[in-house]
């Protein structure tokens, strides 16, 4: 038997090892059918290789990619960098220009309405601050070259910002209506009392007060003060500030307003500078002799 | 002994990773028969009871590594293919990469048509319309096409695989 089993072994072999592969597709071709133990074990077994190599290559792959990603991402940065850097100084130069643009419509707005002021725009190129960051004195590019003068009101959009109190060959140094040496003769509108608006040269806060002798009428908070043209300085019907509460003080024969100037010195960037009048024969200021260049003037 | 345990290892880690790496290459329909041409391999250097023993391990890692395919039908194809290489053995002279390709892409297209008559016969599940037969049919000849460049390659890692088990350098080639 042993030697039949030796001599056809080879036969055997091919027999046994041909027949159970065919008994097992025999067995798991059938259908339906449930999963049987061999595939059971068989999975058991080759499950956790094939998900391990899965996690492999995906990290291999992830490896890769963030590699190939890295590669460039260097300079990809730089230039988005770069990029961001001109994005953003070309976007608030934008924001510049628009706020400017909106200041320049405001002033040239003031221009129109009143054309019987011959004016000289300037740009604010210096702030005297306080400890509090309030702008106590302004520097104007503006000067006697310009046909600015001493004693010249300085106005903006929004209304009276002070007088040219020092001037040279081409810079103005302006004293605001807030400085405790300034003194504008002013009138509440509409309302027939007049009296002097004095700055309280408040480093805390932008402040003036009004003096008057008596009210025609009854005032009222927020009521808006102009000047009177009185003083011939200062042209009449340029809104100088508000009434900021109705509590008077009464100084000998005088009463005691709080006022709040109309314009916000410490946004002040472009200014005009009023060197004539015309028209209505009242000189306040005196001729700078001088045209006003760069559009400034209104004939 | 040990030289064999190596090789059936081997198969068992190439047809592991052979299938996530395609899918993660996205080349799942791809697929070269990396398990036949192991199977090649033993054929021409191991003693046929030994070889088939071997074989039949490959076949059931195939079958087991096939999503789709009924236990067995790989272990018998692969089976046939190593008793049907195993006697040419002694008549063909693999003279170099040339003729394993060759070998590769003739045994790929025979043990296709052998998968493709197992099924018909014996898989109950398998779509034995005139369609879908001609649609395997037209894929062995890509199929081998795609498997023969791995012949060389896998016979050359299988060698040096040899030699480090066997500490002796011989080539297939003749």
């Amino acid at each position: 038997m042993r030697e039949y089993v030796n001599r056809h072994r080879p036969t055997i072999f091919s027999l046994v090892g041909l027949v159970i592969p065919l008994l097992l597709l025999y067995l798991h071709g059938r259908s339906p059918r449930q999963t049987t133990v061999f595939e059971a074990a068989l999975m058991n077994v080759t499950a956790p290789v094939q998900s391990a190599a899965s996690r492999m290559f995906g990290g291999v792959e992830g490896l890769w990619s963030g590699y190939i990603a890295l590669v460039d991402l260097r300079a990809e940065n730089q230039q988005l960098e770069e990029d961001a850097r001109v994005l953003t100084s070309q976007a608030l130069r934008a924001k510049e220009l628009g706020l400017e643009n909106v200041r320049l419509r405001a002033l040239l707005e003031f221009k129109r309405s009143r054309r019987d002021l011959r004016t000289v725009a300037a740009h604010v190129i210096a702030e005297d601050v306080s400890p509090f960051a309030r702008v106590l004195r302004i520097q104007l590019d503006v000067g006697t070259a310009d046909g600015i003068r001493e004693g010249m009101p300085v106005l903006a959009a929004e209304g009276l910002v002070g007088r040219v109190r020092q001037v040279s060959g081409g810079v103005a140094q302006v004293m605001l209506t807030v400085d405790a040496r300034s003194s504008v003769n002013v009138q509440v509108a509409g309302k027939g009392v007049t009296g002097n608006l004095q700055g309280t040269g408040d480093e805390e806060a932008y402040a003036a007060q009004l003096t008057y002798l008596h009210k025609a009428e009854e005032l009222a908070e927020g009521d808006t003060i102009v000047t009177s043209g009185h003083d011939r300085v200062f042209p009449p019907g340029i809104e100088v500030g508000y009434i900021r509460s109705l509590e008077e003080r009464q100084r000998g024969l005088y009463y005691e307003l709080q006022v709040v100037p109309a314009v916000n010195f410490s946004d002040l960037e472009e200014v005009l500078v009023v060197v004539g009048v015309v028209g209505d024969g009242t000189e306040a200021v005196k001729d700078g002799g001088r045209e006003a260049a760069e559009g400034g003037a209104t004939p | 002994m040990m030289r064999w345990i190596a090789i059936v290892l081997f198969s068992f880690l190439i047809l592991a990773f052979e299938s996530p790496l395609l899918a993660k290459a996205k080349a799942g329909a791809y697929a070269p028969d990396l398990g036949l041409i192991v199977v090649l391999y033993i054929a021409f250097i191991a003693p046929y009871e030994v070889g088939l023993v071997a074989v039949l391990c490959v076949g059931m890692f195939k079958d087991a590594f096939s999503m789709t395919a009924p236990l067995g039908l790989h272990m018998e194809v692969l089976a046939l293919t190593f008793v049907v290489v195993h006697r040419l053995s002694q008549r063909i002279d693999l003279r170099g990469p040339v003729s394993v390709l060759a070998l590769t892409a003739a045994a790929s297209i025979a043990s296709s048509f052998l998968e493709l008559g197992l099924c018909l016969i014996f898989d109950q599940s398998f779509n034995t319309s005139a369609r879908t037969t001609g649609v395997v049919l037209a894929a062995m000849l890509p199929q081998a096409l795609l498997t023969a460049p791995f012949g060389p390659v896998i016979f050359w890692l299988l060698g040096q695989l040899e030699s480090l088990t066997t500490r002796k350098s011989e080539s297939i080639y003749t």
